[in-house]
């Protein structure tokens, strides 16, 4: 059976989503917790301004799965429900759409970090 | 119900010179206020031969509130309009009618006259970052308000955009604070929008020896002057104000009032209130002299190349675990036994996490997750509280109670429901902890 992990649905619809960082590559067995991708959630739509609320969403693996296919690549651009990965529970299933949404935890993670290195 | 003519009113200004301009309104003509709502003001211009009001001499206003509800109308001659409205060129007549209020039915109207006062004052980062479109409008680094005759205490808000939202309230001019406390009281709102206020920055402010202040500015200089890349203007303004805000030492300021009965100097703020959200993940810390900084990185988009380079070779970014903020706090309350203490704590919860459990994450993700960070910081200040002279508003509380979804959405942002609820816990800590006035 074939999974897929998509782009939540973040609170505000004008919410800038980009892939941050994709934590495992495809074909690899993904053990229930394991990171998988880190999105950047600008709720300011990505529009420059004072005070943006941006953070860091983790997406976790709640069940233990093979990744099959990467969707998409670091700083790609996003949308709520896009396919961002496709795994399956057994290592060569065949090809087939995916039976439902994988089981995730979505995961805050501290933002700022990563800021100062980049910019400073 | 026959009106009230109101007049301004004595102000206590002896022997110095004190000139206002016309008045500008908040409300329409035939407004029906609620006792005590600010509803006009004036900007204001004390001199003489004092050097009062030194910083803020050029953004120094008073605000008149009517002392009992009713409808407010407005006398024609009060404001001439125009740019007279916002430069002082009228002496202060106490005699002058600035409007007639008709009180409502069974409103007492003893005394109703003269209005409250509340005086408003903002201090520049520079002279020339002149604003005189509104109430406290411009680039300041610290704006206060005081009401009420004699002196009471002072709150000394130290922080970001949250405490200013709590602090200032939605009309950014500290309406919501003036109509909360009786009074004499004074609410100051530091505004740094390069250093943010932090527990670590805050205490080396407060032991900071003034030649240690020199030093940084001679170090500052020396870099620029050794060659590299030029500066821009922007660049010379962002380290012009990053200076201005190392070099400040806001729980030593002294606060010059004016109030009808006089002018006075106040002392340094006996009650503190400061937020976890000041808190950054990561703080800089020069290599050579030691002093922190604490910026929001998102500042630092438009700087160029030299002070991109002089950050980066002059300093080291270090990770602040919690253990290291928990013994910030401790050492700043211990280096001022004599001041209150209010901690705003974390709002824990974030629209857009969604946990089932923590079982599951690894070390790196628990470590970096925004949740549970706040939620050690939040028990870190129960730990100090403890201790005398500290209180924590619950905001974490006041916003579960209220829904985070509905009133912090962004994750960031407060709604005004919110940080009214928040305001009126702060009164109640301060009157707890005998902070008089409030």
């Amino acid at each position: 059976m074939w999974l897929a992990i998509t782009v939540p649905s973040f609170n505000l619809a004008t919410a800038d989503v980009r892939v941050a960082r994709i934590h495992i590559g495809d074909g690899v067995r993904a053990a229930r917790g394991q990171a998988v991708f880190d999105l950047t959630v600008d709720l300011s739509g990505g529009a420059a301004r004072e005070c943006p609320p941006v953070s860091t969403c983790r997406i976790v693996l709640r069940e233990e799965a093979w990744l099959r296919r990467v969707c998409v690549e670091v700083g790609a651009k996003v949308t709520p429900g896009q396919t961002l990965a496709l795994l399956s529970i057994e290592p060569d299933a065949p090809t087939e759409p995916p039976a439902r949404e994988a089981r995730v935890t979505a995961a805050t993670m501290l933002h700022q970090a990563d800021l100062w290195f980049r910019q400073a | 119900m026959t009106a009230i003519r109101l007049t301004l009113g004595p102000l206590g200004v002896a022997d110095l010179g004190l000139e206002r301009s016309g008045l500008r309104w908040l409300c329409s003509d035939g407004y029906i206020c609620r006792a005590n709502e600010v509803v006009a003001y004036c900007d204001l211009s004390v001199t003489g031969p004092l050097d009062v009001f030194g910083e803020e001499r050029f953004d120094l206003q008073v605000a008149l509130a009517p002392r009992v509800a009713g409808r407010v109308r407005r006398a024609g001659t009060a404001s001439p309009g125009g740019l007279l409205d916002r430069v002082p060129r009228f002496p202060w007549s106490p005699e002058t009618v600035w409007a007639e209020l008709e009180p409502l039915a069974g409103v007492a109207t003893d005394g109703a006259e003269e209005p409250n006062l509340l005086f408003l004052a903002g201090r520049r980062f520079n002279n020339i970052a002149e604003d005189r479109s509104g109430l406290l409008t411009g680039w300041h680094d610290r704006t206060r308000a005081w009401w009420g005759d004699g002196q009471g205490a002072t709150l000394l808000a130290a922080g970001a955009c949250d405490l200013s939202g709590l602090i200032r309230g939605d009309d950014a001019a500290y309406a919501g604070m003036f109509e909360l406390a009786r009074g004499p009281a004074q609410v100051v709102m530091t505004h740094s929008e390069v250093v943010i206020p932090c527990a670590a920055i805050l205490r080396q402010q407060l032991l900071r020896a003034p030649d240690a202040t020199a030093a940084i500015q001679r170090d500052f200089a020396e870099h620029f002057q050794a060659g590299g890349d030029p500066p821009t203007a922007a660049d010379w303004l962002f380290v012009g104000a990053l200076l201005n805000g190392v070099g400040r030492s806001l729980l030593n300021e002294r606060y010059d009032l004016l109030t009808r009965s006089g002018v006075s100097r106040a002392p340094p703020a006996s009650a503190i209130c400061l937020s976890l959200i000041g808190e950054s993940h990561y703080l800089l810390r020069h290599r050579r002299l030691g002093y922190v900084l604490n910026m929001f990185a998102y500042r630092l988009e438009g700087l160029g190349p030299a002070v991109r380079g002089w950050l980066r070779e002059a300093f080291e970014p270090y990770f602040q675990g919690v253990d290291d903020i928990a013994r910030d706090y401790a050492a700043l309350v211990a280096a001022a036994p004599d001041r209150s203490f209010v901690f705003v704590n974390r709002i824990s919860a974030h629209p857009n996490e969604n946990i089932q459990s923590y079982d599951l994450l690894d070390a790196e993700t628990i470590a970096h997750t925004h949740g549970l960070r706040n939620q050690e910081l939040n028990l870190m200040l129960h730990d100090l509280a403890r201790g005398p002279n500290v209180e924590i508003l619950d905001a974490d509380a006041i916003a579960a109670d209220l829904g985070v979804m509905d009133h912090l959405p962004d994750g960031v942002h407060a709604t005004g429901v919110l940080l009214r609820e928040m305001r009126g816990e702060l009164f109640r800590l301060l009157r707890a902890q005998g902070v008089s006035g409030f």
